[in-house]
């Protein structure tokens, strides 16, 4: 227990003192489907997101997957132009998609991708994956410069003594080792913001924690804001502040990351949480069962659209699509649920 | 300290991705020889290029000399014999051994050039773009080449060789840039694009140093598929008598052999020595490109010896890698 | 049907291509035309044939390129490709209708006999590795690196001179005239007999290397080795799984190689003196007779095309997906 205090005392500090780094407004992305059949359709794949990135915290987005959370990052990272919806980097809106104010954004906002063997050219060393980082980013380094700063990124990331490292191609690293490669190219532009895109759901379960204390130093160290995409809600609350639920391309549910894993407010954050195995409670099934798949966003259900596998849906839910609410201790849920309190508590004010 | 790390490493493109072999043996081009086949073609291919480059100065005769011993077969003066003017076979045969390489690696050049530029954009860029360029790839590969060769070819003023060799790389490209594109495809999509975009990369910067590298085996195999097909093209014009017919090649040799009735009056060394060389060229660029073939490829490599040795142990390694052993007494039973 | 729909609509594209290609490539060139044409004649050629030249590019009277490119079309359905110079005054589309039925029998049947028997070896050799089979991997790419032509002179040389079996040229017996009674049939039969093994012999090897490296891959899938598993018969395995497979794209290289192959099968045509599109073109080629070759150049291409739906039927027929696209 000793060890979850951490997250928690940081938790409990109000999050509002550290300047925001990185905002999403209603982001919305619908992928066009194509063919002949498809005219017209689309993929709703993220619907009205809401997120904000403040120095020095992270924010764990879960959700399972084709739940949007990858096309979240990759939005904020400019890779897909958002359909609607705002990026406000310092509070400044940008849209950028190509040449010298792309490379600006990138400065800023880095990303780590899922799968270290995918995320690395077979065909490069890491001398090179290295440098092209420090290259694009700060222009003019002289040849000593250069070279210090490679060994740096290599530290930063434990990767020790960096000369060992620095010739070697991806296939010759393990997938821990390539994973902090990669974050050391991410950090070679020294960003203010990291989205991590699932970062250790590729790797063996054994140096999992490793690479995500790495983050957290990192966090410390160089002050970022972190994204923290995951599917496993027990991570998020280890290594996040602020955890935030989606599904099926809309947030669900958001707060402290403590209170939203031990006391889930939305239905489907309480599914996920009993979902996921607890060394606690290794005995007893849960008394309702999860049942049924996340549904198809070219057609999404109507109203809500956790409706169809909610055991608490009731008939507003077929029609009406919850607003957020809040749902007690700063928290907020997408359901309707929480309406009768809201009701309660505009009457009382 | 080395400064930038080269480009050219092995690749290899399997179905998981591309994992380039390092510590077993050497590296970098020099893994071809590692196979046999290619190594065989490597060693005939060296050989006509080094006739190409210095043809001139060992031929025994000058090509065109015109001499006493007519329409002789095969002597000690004369190794390949005469034609009908009295001119020497063998000459002929070496100083077009340049007409026959010069054409078809710049016919090569030229076509791969372009398959690369429309494959690896259309590839890229996706959508409207690859659409029309597919489509074009497509058209130029139903197109029969040879026809339209002959064609554009005999509408030409003159058709010397480097006219000859632009117009068959403007009909073979299509094969090569169909394959590029295919794979530029798979690659755009892989997370290492992904990254390096993220990365803050330039675009041109990811198609020269990111997808490119990984393109190299593709694009070698087509250059050398694209040099066969421009050097048979090539000598079949010349055999028809469509290029010029006063600059020595193999198919040049061929267009007068056949247009003096050497079939007819058995001067079997007028044809046959051009012939054999044409297939050995072919045959070594072939062998070249099963190399290659089998370097992107590995399930492709001959499990001839492995298989051998197997049988001998009475496993017969028949479908795919899962050898079966056939007990004798089972065999027996089964027939 | 979508797939089949959808190839339909790339022929359509394909030919206007080849036909818009055919109407620009002597315009494109340098000066007029004609007089480059007439150039090249040095003066061989009748004033009839400068006429009709002429009126062929539609340069005996004031008209815009556009309406030279109309009139072309409107000559074209009426299936007029002008007049041929060595044949003058027969029009290029006679000349074509009276050799086209040879090359169609000729190629058609000998490629088709090519694929087949190619792609079953291919199976068969990429099946049983570590035969002796094997080594007919580098003599398939040996006869395949020959170009047909000189094949087709080696075979003359040996079974029409050296050893006369065969007749060294023509498409029949002189003695005959052109009719469907057995003797001339028999006749055609027996002038075919070289030219079509030749060429059999020269492509098979592409089908066979290309079938036998689809086998090896295909056989090492997980199907395939479940199939076995299974207990079914080797037979059963061999076709109903691994070919049936690998084939697919045996078939869709096969569409797209007849364009190159076609080329190779005319000029063993040329080598015959067989009556077919290859040696008109050839004849074409040496008199310079430019109606002509355009004219066999869109005959070839448009058969091409129609062999290659062909093709695509059969594809449409083996692969069920592209069968659901739709």
């Amino acid at each position: 227990m000793a060890q979850r205090e951490g997250p928690a005392t940081e938790a409990a500090t109000p999050p509002t003192d550290d300047p925001i780094m990185l905002e999403a407004r209603a982001l919305t992305k619908h992928f066009p489907v194509r063919g002949l059949r498809g005219r017209g359709r689309a993929v709703r794949a993220v619907e009205a997101v809401d997120l904000t990135l403040r120095r020095g915290h992270v924010v764990a987005l879960v959700g399972e997957s084709g739940s949007g959370k990858s096309t979240v990052a990759r939005l904020l990272a400019q890779l897909y132009p958002a359909t609607a919806g705002k990026i406000l980097l310092r509070g400044e809106p940008i849209k950028v998609r190509f040449g010298r104010r792309f490379r600006a954004y990138c400065r800023q906002v880095q990303m780590i991708f899922q799968d270290p063997f995918a995320s690395l050219n077979p065909i490069h060393t890491v001398r090179y994956v290295l440098t092209r980082s420090l290259r694009i980013h700060h222009k003019g380094l002289s040849k000593q410069d250069l070279e210090a700063r490679l060994s740096g990124l290599l530290e930063q990331v434990h990767l020790r003594p960096a000369e060992r490292y620095l010739e070697k191609f991806p296939h010759e690293l393990s997938g821990g080792q390539r994973q902090r490669v990669a974050i050391a190219r991410a950090l070679g532009a020294r960003p203010a913001v990291l989205l991590a895109d699932e970062p250790v759901s590729m790797l063996d379960v054994s140096i999992r924690l490793g690479v995500l204390n790495l983050l957290k130093e990192l966090k410390e160290e160089l002050d970022l804001a972190i994204l923290y995409i995951t599917h496993d809600i027990a991570s998020a609350r280890y290594f996040a502040d602020q955890t935030v639920v989606m599904y099926a391309g809309q947030v669900v549910e958001s707060g402290d990351s403590e209170s939203v894993t031990q006391n889930p407010a939305h239905p489907y954050t309480q599914l996920l949480v009993s979902s996921a195995p607890d060394p606690d409670k290794l005995a007893g099934a849960d008394e309702r069962p999860a049942r049924g798949e996340p549904p198809s966003l070219i057609n999404p259900p109507s109203g809500c659209r956790f409706h169809p596998r909610c055991p608490f849906a009731m008939e507003r839910c077929k029609v009406e699509s919850p607003p957020a609410l809040p749902a007690g201790d700063g928290r907020i849920a997408a359901c309707w649920l929480y309406a009768e309190d809201a009701e309660k508590s505009e009457v009382a004010a | 300290m080395t400064t930038t790390p080269t480009v050219d490493l092995p690749v290899e493109t399997g179905e998981h991705g591309i994992v380039p072999k390092k510590g077993r043996g050497g590296r970098g081009a020099w893994m071809i020889f590692r196979n046999r086949k290619a190594t065989v073609g490597l060693c005939i291919l060296g050989f006509f290029v080094v006739l190409a480059a210095i043809g001139e100065y060992i031929a025994p005769y000058d090509p065109n000399k015109i001499s006493k011993s007519l329409m002789e077969g095969p002597t000690a003066a004369h190794w390949l014999g005469t034609t009908n003017t009295g001119q020497d076979i063998m000459s002929q045969l070496i100083v077009g051994t340049r007409g026959v390489l010069v054409v078809g690696l710049l016919a090569a050049a030229v076509a791969t050039a372009i398959s690369v530029l429309i494959g690896v954009t259309a590839g890229f860029v996706g959508g409207i773009g690859d659409e029309f360029l597919s489509l074009l790839a497509n058209v130029f590969l139903v197109i029969p080449a040879l026809p339209l060769i002959i064609i554009i070819a005999s509408q030409l003023p003159e058709a010397g060789g480097t006219t000859v060799a632009l117009v068959i790389a403007f009909t073979g490209w299509a094969w090569g840039s169909r394959i590029l594109r295919a794979q530029t495809l798979s690659l755009r999509r892989r997370d290492f694009v992904e990254a390096a975009r993220a990365n803050g990369e330039s675009l041109w910067r990811i198609v020269c140093f990111e997808i490119l590298p990984n393109l190299t085996a593709i694009i070698a195999s087509g250059f050398i598929g694209t040099v066969i097909f421009a050097v048979l093209s090539q000598i079949t014009l010349a055999f028809i008598g469509v290029t010029s017919v006063s600059t020595w090649n193999w198919g040049t040799i061929l267009f007068w052999a056949q247009s003096n009735q050497a079939l007819a009056q058995g001067a079997w060394w007028w044809f046959v020595p051009a012939g054999l060389c044409i297939a050995a060229l072919g045959t070594a660029l072939t062998l070249i490109n099963f190399g290659i073939d089998e370097f992107v490829n590995p399930r492709l490599r001959t499990t001839g010896g492995t298989a051998k040795a197997l049988r001998s142990k009475r496993i017969q390694a028949r479908v795919g890698f899962t050898p079966v052993y056939r007990a004798p007494a089972e065999k027996r039973g089964e027939e | 049907m979508t797939f089949l729909l959808r190839r339909f609509v790339f022929y359509i594209v394909t030919a206007w291509a080849a036909i818009t290609l055919n109407f620009f490539i002597p315009r494109m060139l340098p000066g007029n035309p004609v007089q480059s044409l007439i150039n090249r004649y040095q003066g061989q050629l009748s004033t009839d044939a400068t006429q009709a030249l002429y009126a062929m590019f539609g340069l005996d009277k004031e008209t815009t390129v556009w309406q030279q490119y109309l009139d072309y079309w409107g000559n074209l359905f009426q299936g007029d490709f002008g007049l041929s110079f060595t044949f003058f005054p027969t029009p290029v589309g006679e000349v074509i209708a009276q050799s086209i039925p040879w090359t169609l029998i000729l190629v058609g049947v000998s490629t088709l006999i090519s694929f087949v028997l190619g792609t079953l070896a291919g199976v068969y050799i990429g099946w049983r590795r570590g035969r002796w089979t094997d080594s007919l991997l580098p003599i398939g790419s040996f006869f395949s690196a020959i170009p047909y032509f000189w094949l087709g002179l080696i075979a003359i040389a040996v079974f029409a001179v050296a050893w006369p079996v065969f007749p060294a040229s023509g498409g029949y017996d002189g003695a005959f005239v052109p009719s469907w009674d057995a003797d001339f049939v028999w006749s055609a039969v027996y002038h075919g007999l070289l030219p079509a093994i030749t060429i059999i012999v020269s492509s098979i090897a592409g089908w066979m290397l290309g079938m036998r490296n689809m086998t090896v891959t295909v056989s090492s899938e997980d199907y395939v080795t479940v199939a076995h598993a299974k207990g079914l018969k080797e037979r059963t395995v061999m076709f109903g799984y691994a070919a049936r497979n690998a084939i697919l794209p045996n078939i869709s290289g096969f569409a797209l190689s007849l364009g190159f192959i076609v080329g190779g099968t005319l000029v063993t045509e040329i080598v015959f003196s067989y009556p077919g599109i290859g040696y008109i073109l050839y004849q074409g080629v040496s008199s310079k007779d430019y109606p002509l070759m355009q004219g066999v150049f869109l005959i070839i291409t448009m058969s091409v095309l129609v062999a290659n739906m062909f093709a695509d039927l059969a594809y449409a027929l083996l692969d069920p997906r592209t069968r659901q696209e739709g």
